[in-house]
């Protein structure tokens, strides 16, 4: 089990267009993964779930990965919540 | 026997059994089941959801290709939520704990995640409700679909009854087995109404959550001039209601030797009578009432029965029918007109504060460049096979009417290139029905082909009254002195730029301004078809010059009551002179 604490980049924070692009990520991996903001806890292969978080620009969240591919799924998604959402520009 | 009353959508008189059209996610029944019956309920959500996602991959790619990835990842979103654990699992598990039905386990399952949104701070998540809402609704039409193709068939004519109508709807329906409408919403500019009048059949709407609790299968009399219903009617109604239907058939058949008569006024001056159209359906209608052309050709229809963007080619299909259908006679195809009342979520019209001032019309379509081409293209390139006009709705100023022939001219070039055949010199016009567009209609006349006054808005807006709000429905005055000199000044712009002008709204139909509107000098009135033979009635009896001088009256009328009054006396006394019935000449 692996867990890191990052900073939500995207502007509008978990809004369901972030939370789509982590949900598609998430499920590259056999990992399973939990998001935990303001005590809430997400599985992150749900988008509802990750936008009910609620998470805005800035929070910071608590990313665990479980799995055979954890390393690999926790710096991908690390990357992609603190850089890569800064400029969210929808699904693509 | 109980009285409902409602707004008189569309006049005429009806007497039948109920017919029910159950608009989507009215009401999900909770059924109990045995657990033997849990892996058929799964294997149902689950078809269901099936369904509904190649839905949604059809509608995000097709998106994708005509608007681009930021209006495709709204879909995609949808696509995530449907696959979702908290949709999917939690509604899985309620089949098989709770032993219910498969659509009441669903919609429990996005009632719990939509009430978990709306305990939120934030305003995103909250507006993401109307997303999951779009999705149950699109999933449980998934489900009614499969209990609708098992449902018996429609073999009796019977009053259809439902919350509302939308145009997909009301498109598969058999017009010879419908007696009349009654709904719970709209009124006399929804869709129903229009439609209703354009087949002959009375409707009436908005009567609030009435309409849907009377019984299917009972009998119903409707009376569309003032808007009553009355649920299982004694045998004195029901008698009275069929003898004013009957009276009314009689009397639109002593109409029908007009048909194949000009619309020429006993003075020789001739006004083209033209058919409004919003479904293919009401085309026969047209030709049987003798309709000239199609004045007003309403397109919105065919982007609304599609659940996405119909493409050029089903587009130019489409058009090219129509064209061929009215044989050669001339057809005013009005560009998309969505916004206002009529929002389309999957086009990207989303619900505003103040819709009729808002994104739409033209403006809708000049910001949906690939949107509008497509359109343009499919209307220049049907335009090979008859006479096409088109026409721009929503015109505020000369910048929209330049951007838009800016496009057509881009378009003949391509088509040109393409080697496609193509209508090179189709009039391209425009809809006067903003004030701001009534001011400038001289400009806006000289670099125009024609002009057709939208009497509907062009009151509603100079008027300043929303004609969807019962309060200021009072306001709604056609024979306003500011109406009147409005339309009077838009036809005077246009004659002197050398151009035709017309009139679509709903002033066109009403048999009481149809020689006001021929005073004015419109070159052409469109209107509902079943409209046409009345006013054409009116149009041959009067003298243009005598029309004139009414106009020339009202025009100098202080207020529209003294406008009402003076034209109420004129329209009397002429009656009184030719007697009863006035025998046609």
């Amino acid at each position: 089990m692996k867990t890191v604490i990052t900073t939500v980049a995207d502007p509008v924070g978990f809004h369901l267009r972030a939370a789509g692009r982590i949900v598609k990520l998430t499920k590259i991996f056999q990992s399973e993964v939990t998001i935990r903001y303001q005590g809430r806890a997400a599985n992150a292969k749900s988008i509802m779930g990750l936008a009910s978080l609620a998470a805005e620009f800035g929070a910071e969240v608590e990313i665990e990965c479980t799995g055979p591919d954890e390393d690999d799924a926790i710096e991908r998604l690390v990357n992609l919540i603190s850089v890569e959402l800064a400029n969210s520009e929808g699904l693509s | 026997m109980h009285e409902l009353s409602g707004i008189p959508a569309a006049p005429g008189f009806a007497v039948g059994p109920v017919r029910h059209i159950r608009r989507i996610a009215v009401n999900v029944e909770r059924r109990s089941i045995s657990p033997d019956e849990v892996a058929i309920e799964r294997d149902r959500f689950e078809a269901a959801v099936a369904q509904a996602r190649r839905e949604l991959t059809a509608l995000r790619d097709k998106l994708a290709r005509d608007l681009g990835p930021d209006e495709a990842a709204i879909i995609e979103s949808q696509l995530l939520m449907l696959e979702d654990e908290l949709v999917w699992d939690t509604t899985l598990s309620r089949i098989r704990t709770q032993l219910v039905n498969a659509e009441s386990a669903f919609a429990r399952s996005i009632g719990d995640i939509v009430m978990q949104f709306n305990g939120m701070q934030e305003e995103t998540l909250r507006e993401r409700i109307a997303d999951l809402r779009d999705l149950e609704d699109r999933v449980l039409k998934a489900f009614l679909e499969e209990v609708s193709a098992q449902a018996e068939g429609w073999n009796e004519p019977a009053v259809v009854v439902a919350r509302d109508l939308a145009p997909s709807e009301t498109a598969a329906l058999d017009r010879d087995k419908v007696l009349g409408f009654v709904t719970d919403e709209g009124g006399s500019t929804s869709h129903v109404a229009i439609l209703a009048r354009s087949l002959g059949v009375p409707a009436v709407c908005g009567l609030g959550g009435q309409a849907i609790k009377l019984t299917p299968g009972t009998e119903v009399a409707l009376d569309g001039n003032v808007g009553r219903v009355i649920a299982e009617p004694d045998q004195e109604t029901r008698d009275r209601l069929q003898l004013l239907r009957q009276e009314l058939i009689t009397v639109s058949r002593k109409l029908d030797y007009l048909k194949e008569l000009p619309a020429v006024t006993p003075d020789g001056h001739e006004v083209r009578l033209m058919a409004n159209i919003e479904l293919p359906v009401e085309l026969e209608e047209a030709s049987s009432r003798g309709a000239q052309g199609v004045g007003l050709l309403r397109t919105e229809y065919l982007y609304f029965q599609h659940k996405d963007i119909p493409s050029e080619e089903e587009q130019v299909k489409l058009y090219t029918k129509v064209l061929q259908r009215m044989k050669g006679k001339p057809v005013v195809l009005r560009t998309l007109d969505v916004g206002g009342d009529k929002v389309s979520d999957y086009l990207g019209a989303k619900r505003e504060y103040n819709p009729f001032l808002g994104w739409r019309g033209i403006r809708f379509s000049l910001s949906n460049p690939v949107l509008f081409r497509t359109q343009i293209r499919a209307i220049y390139r049907a335009g090979a096979v008859g006479d096409a006009h088109l026409m721009i709705p929503m015109v505020s100023g000369l910048e929209e009417l330049r951007a838009t022939q800016e496009i057509c001219a881009t378009v003949r070039d391509e088509l040109t290139r393409e080697g496609h055949e193509f209508r090179a010199d189709m009039p391209v016009g425009i809809m006067v029905e903003t004030p701001s567009a009534a001011m400038v209609a001289d400009r806006l006349a000289e670099e125009c082909d024609f002009m057709s006054i939208g009497s509907n808005d062009l009151i509603q807006y100079t008027l300043a009254m929303d004609r969807g709000n019962r309060r200021v429905a009072y306001l709604y005055r056609p024979l306003h002195p500011a109406i009147l000199r409005s339309i009077d000044r838009i036809v005077k712009a246009g004659h002197d730029a050398g151009i035709w002008v017309g009139l679509c709204g709903e002033m066109s139909s009403e048999t009481r301004l149809a020689e006001v509107l021929l005073g004015l000098g419109l070159d052409e009135i469109s209107m509902h078809s079943a409209a046409l033979p009345k006013i054409k009635q009116v149009i041959r009896w009067t003298a243009f010059t005598e029309a004139r001088r009414v106009v020339d009256t009202l025009l100098d009328m202080r207020t529209a009551d003294d406008a009402d009054r003076y034209l109420s006396e004129y329209v009397q006394a002429r009656k009184d002179a030719r007697g009863p019935e006035g025998q046609p000449s």
